[in-house]
């Protein structure tokens, strides 16, 4: 009945001062709604990102028994191919399947650099230099130097890890390292590059070389300690999962290898999934303290509006009318309030998404295994506008269902009431 | 057959444990085209027996008939169908919606009926505001308006959708007295002309001289009801 | 007109709308709750993790030199302090001394003979260690070592990693105070759980002559722990020890379990925390600027007759300010009923975060196995009903002026 939305649209008009209120109210916990759920868009979708990049890919293929000894990262339970075949036929054949992009091999071992003032621990990365620039964003975080080159003895390092050493790119170190033989082997490299990273993992703690020199120097030829599996985009990984893992069973190894996505390789993840679920219903609850407001406004308009609404109702203007009128009321300084709210979330969640929030000293206690990036960028997505918009409506509306119906109960002889 | 008629009519308001009597026992009848005045002291049961009268209200016992049909067996949805179509209201205090011009007020009671085309609607309003001498004012407000013009807009609200009763709760307390037989003279004019029946409540003596026929209510029941004429018929 | 009368005015107008009172001071009360419930919960984990600390890894003192302090981090060789009986009479006569426990601390690669591990090795006396620490009744497996053996205490933890039983032989590779590579070879002699993620999983305990001659630190420690009695005295004893230690070394500095910046990540929770409080106040704010507003226009007519009858402006937003006080104060000891109750509920079973999420809470900074109870924490409880009081205090005013200063005239016929 478009005469009662003209009769509402008037009606908010008459009392600008309270409208504005209600309007500043919701719009300020609509735009809380949209910039909370960028800046946790921005936490999973980095931490997600980080994880597979540097730790599961889409996909990860690891020993079974290595993954119950991961934090060791041992070098006898290597991923060697099928049936001693080597790795490379191993990879071949994974490619084949038609959503798997890139497959890549990792060597990652334990290492042990000596200084005059201590034995530094860190984790050597043995790695295709081509697969990983396409893959993650090391490129970005190379700020001096480049990328290690296959069959070069040169290795690329993090900006903390090399502060600690007191060395720079272009100079030599020696790095000791036990091989697939529990023997201690000493090779020396030249550093060729410099990583600056977020990720403390990276920073501080792992060196890249190739993959080649890896499995030259620890004694294991054509093998890997995993292998990732990269695919379009990560939601393609349930139907992915039993493809490869029917690959491995074919080739008889399905007892020996474990087939990970990315989510069980991380209970971050898991985590965020359930805290994610969470911050929704402290979306609502949000917007319902600002419905308070609103309702504590029109509930005050009803008792104005007394005898006006009973004079409708003696016009004959049925209950259900009246209540519309009023949801329709409530209703408008949602929408309205939700859209100023939805926007200037919007705006904020876009010019924050570029400066980031820096969380570095509240992290330090951190351990570097977890792939978390101290900086937060969130992100900024028309999802989230629309969701906090159609929230704040919505959730509005249906409060204002409370003033409505006292409206809508008043009797018809109100109207007829003195004074 | 009359348009109005209460047979034994009494309502009983419950204030706490408190029972208040307001009307005990009323019998009328209204005939078709009667312009008649309810007066009385405050606290009488007048503007209880305008309520019964407006369909507003239920009785507590007895039974109104109006224009046919029993009161009693309406739901409150058939009670407001009832009144939509056919009976009109001018309050004291105008209740006007004050964000709405002159010509939206009238127009919202007979959109309310329905039934007709925008142009009818259009053509009917504009023509009842004419009628109760209100032509060139349509698009003011209500705050634009004086009392008497205010209560000439109710008086057009309440005849636009061409009810069988128009009720009136003291449609002149708040005017004063050259404005008050101004308002007056339209309501009459009205009732001779479109053959409405008017029933109006009110205080003012000069007032009631307008009516055909008075009805005095004292204590929850009509102690005096006379016809111009003259004629008094006890109760 | 008296303060008195206004202020039971302001009460009046108060109880005259219940409803809206409530629900406005609802809000200001989940802001209350909330924090009170954080701030418990947060604090419970923080007292938690410094327990664990305290048991098995800090004591309530530690004495150490100044400039290993600094270097802690790096568990370096040098400054170190000898174990002078000077120096351990004065740490004994210090007031509620219930024992001390030298330690020497070391990085080393602990290895099973296949796989290789960075731990941090520690150099004990077993009998001194039994009185500081809480030890005894947690192992698993085994028991302590004596001095002169060639034997070890792990992490359970750790040994499942490292697949090593009580009996099996582990090498640690270290370098000496030279620089030297050395290997100490010894015997699993116990393994511990504890309710300490570190000890679990990173640290292995050595006889101290041991690993002295390993290192080649003549006879010197890196730090003597000491446990008091008194847990709260140990910031005034490590004053007043320090003053007499430094008298016969002047490197030696005492530091108090409290000084320790255990808990990073409750820091950044609270923060957090903090910003939630006061987005929900920001709310509330807005919620008591519109129960004034709405006051007011309800009152108008009211507000005209008392300025006609001579009332002052500043008399009329008295009673408005007063008024949001009033829903403040109410709303305050709402929240902190709720708050007090929740913590209660809380308190009941304990909140077991291993048993949602298999996480590892030590490698997110928190040390802690295990229930986290929530801590009672009367100031917090003051601070925030203050801060909530507050809020609705300074929101009020500026609303409260704007009903006042309408024209009586106006105010009469407002409608």
């Amino acid at each position: 009945m478009p005469f009662v939305l003209k009769l509402a649209l008037k009606n908010l008009f008459r009392h600008r001062l309270r409208t504005f209120v209600s309007v500043v109210a919701i719009a300020f916990s609509v735009l809380i709604v949209v910039f909370a759920k960028g800046y946790v868009d921005g936490l999973i979708e980095s931490t997600v990102a980080d994880h597979i990049q540097y730790n599961s890919g889409h996909i990860k293929i690891i020993d079974q028994q290595y993954h119950q000894q991961e934090r060791l990262l041992p070098l006898n339970y290597p991923v060697d191919g099928f049936a001693g075949e080597g790795l490379d036929e191993m990879i071949t054949r994974l490619s084949a399947l038609t959503d798997v992009e890139m497959v890549i091999p990792r060597l990652k071992f334990a290492a042990l650099i000596s200084t005059d003032e201590e034995l530094v621990t860190l984790y050597g990365w043995g790695v295709n230099p081509e697969q990983e620039l396409a893959f993650t964003q090391i490129e970005k975080e190379l700020v001096e130097g480049r990328m290690v080159r296959p069959g070069q003895r040169e290795v690329v390092m993090g900006s903390a890890l090399l502060a600690k050493l007191g060395l720079g790119v272009g100079d030599k170190v020696t790095i000791l390292a036990n091989t697939a033989y529990g023997s201690l082997t000493g090779v020396t490299f030249t550093i060729v590059g410099r990583i600056l990273s977020s990720l403390k993992m990276l920073n501080e703690f792992v060196f890249y070389l190739p993959l080649d020199q890896a499995q030259r120097i620890l004694f294991m030829e054509s093998q890997a300690t995993e292998l990732l599996l990269v695919s379009k985009n990560r939601e393609l990984v349930p139907q992915l999962l039993p493809q490869v893992k029917q690959v491995l069973a074919e080739n008889g190894a399905g007892e020996r290898y474990l087939v990970l996505g990315y989510k069980e390789t991380s209970d971050l993840i898991a985590l965020m999934d359930v805290a994610e679920v969470i911050y929704n219903y402290i979306y609502v609850f949000l917007v319902l303290l600002a419905c308070i407001v609103v309702i504590n406004t029109l509930i005050m308009i009803v008792a104005e509006r007394r005898k006006e609404i009973g004079m409708m109702g003696a016009l004959g203007l049925e209950p259900k009318d009246i209540l519309l009128l009023f949801l329709i009321e409530g209703g408008i300084m949602g929408v309205i309030g939700s859209l100023l709210g939805a926007v200037s979330g919007t705006i904020l969640t876009r010019y924050v998404a570029q400066t980031g929030i820096d969380y570095t000293a509240a992290l330090a206690g951190f351990s570097e295994k977890h792939l978390i990036s101290p900086i937060i960028y969130p992100i900024y997505s028309v999802e989230n506008t629309i969701f906090a918009f159609v929230l704040g409506a919505i959730v509005v509306t249906i409060a204002c269902l409370i003033p409505a119906r006292r409206a809508a109960k008043l009797e018809p002889t109100e109207a007829m009431r003195e004074g | 057959m009359a348009l109005l008629e209460l047979k034994g009519v009494t309502k009983i308001y419950q204030q706490g444990k408190i029972e208040v009597p307001a009307l005990r026992g009323i019998d009328l009848t209204v005939e078709q085209g009667e312009f008649t005045t309810i007066f009385g002291p405050s606290g009488s049961g007048k503007t209880t027996l305008l309520n019964m009268i407006g369909c507003l209200d239920k009785p507590t016992s007895g039974t109104i008939i109006f224009a046919g049909q029993e009161l009693g067996r309406l739901t409150k949805k058939g009670l407001a169908q009832l009144r939509r179509c056919n009976i009109g209201f001018i309050f004291q205090s105008y209740n006007l919606i004050p964000v709405l011009t002159a010509y939206e007020n009238v127009e919202f009671a007979i959109r309310l009926v329905g039934g007709r085309s925008k142009r009818e609607m259009h053509e009917k309003v504009m023509q009842i505001l004419a009628d109760v001498g209100l032509a060139g004012l349509e698009n003011r407000k209500p705050g634009e308006l004086s009392g008497g013009q205010k209560q000439r807009v109710a008086i057009a609200r309440a005849l636009v959708k061409e009810p069988k009763l128009v009720l009136a709760d003291e449609p002149t307390a708040n005017l004063d007295s050259k404005t008050s037989e101004e308002v007056l003279e339209v309501m009459l004019k009205m009732n001779q002309e479109l053959g409405t029946t008017f029933i109006f409540s009110t205080h003012d003596p000069r007032v009631m001289t307008y009516a055909r026929r008075r009805l005095e209510v004292r204590d929850g029941l009509i102690t005096q009801d006379t016809r111009g004429d003259g004629a008094s018929v006890s109760h | 007109m008296g303060r008195v009368f206004l202020t039971k005015l302001a009460l009046k107008n108060l109880l005259r709308h219940r409803n809206r009172t409530l629900i406005t001071a609802i809000i200001i009360a989940f802001a209350i709750f909330y924090y009170i419930f954080l701030d418990s919960l947060i604090d419970g984990m923080t007292q938690l993790s410094y327990q664990t600390l305290i048991d098995y890894e800090t004591g309530h003192l530690q004495v150490v030199t100044a400039s290993y302090w600094e270097e802690e981090q790096e568990l370096p060789l040098d400054n170190l302090i000898g174990l002078d009986e000077q120096i351990l009479t004065a740490i004994r006569a210090v007031p509620g001394y219930l024992g001390s426990s030298p330690e020497l601390a070391f990085r080393a690669m602990l290895s099973n003979g296949v796989n290789e591990l960075p731990v941090v090795g520690k150099g004990i006396i077993p009998d001194h260690f039994g009185q500081v620490f809480a030890f005894a009744g947690q192992y698993v497996d085994g028991t302590i070592f004596q001095l002169g053996q060639y034997q070890a205490v792990l992490g359970q933890r750790l040994a499942d990693l490292m697949q090593l039983e009580v009996g099996d032989y582990i090498t640690l590779l270290v370098r000496d105070r030279n620089k030297t590579f050395n290997t100490i070879d010894v015997e699993v002699a116990g393994l511990v759980h504890t309710s300490n993620p570190n000890v679990n999983s990173n640290y292995v305990y050595l006889p101290l002559d041991l690993v002295q001659q390993a290192l080649n630190t003549d006879g010197q420690v890196s730090k003597i722990i000491v446990k008091l009695a008194n847990a709260k005295a140990a910031k005034r004893v490590a004053g007043e020890l320090a003053g007499v230690l430094q008298t016969s070394d002047p490197r030696l500095q005492v530091y108090a379990w409290d000084d320790l910046e255990a808990v990073t990540v409750a820091r950044a929770k609270q923060a957090a925390n903090g910003l939630i409080l006061v987005i929900i106040l920001i709310i509330a704010a807005i919620a008591i600027i519109n129960t004034v507003i709405l006051a007011a226009l309800e009152r108008m007519g009211e507000i005209g007759m008392m300025k006609a009858l001579g009332m002052q402006t500043k008399e009329v937003v008295y009673t408005f300010v007063l008024e949001s006080v009033g829903i403040g104060i109410i709303g305050g000891l709402i929240g902190m009923l709720l708050g007090a109750v929740g913590i209660w509920a809380l308190n009941l079973s304990g909140l077991d975060y291993g048993a949602w999420f298999d996480l590892d809470m030590a490698s997110y900074g928190i040390p802690i196995i295990g229930k986290i109870y929530g801590a009672w924490n009367p100031h917090s409880f003051v601070l925030v009903f203050g801060f909530g009081v507050l809020v609705s205090l300074l929101a009020s005013i500026l609303p409260a002026y704007w009903a006042a200063d309408k024209d009586p005239v106006k105010a009469i016929y407002h409608r």
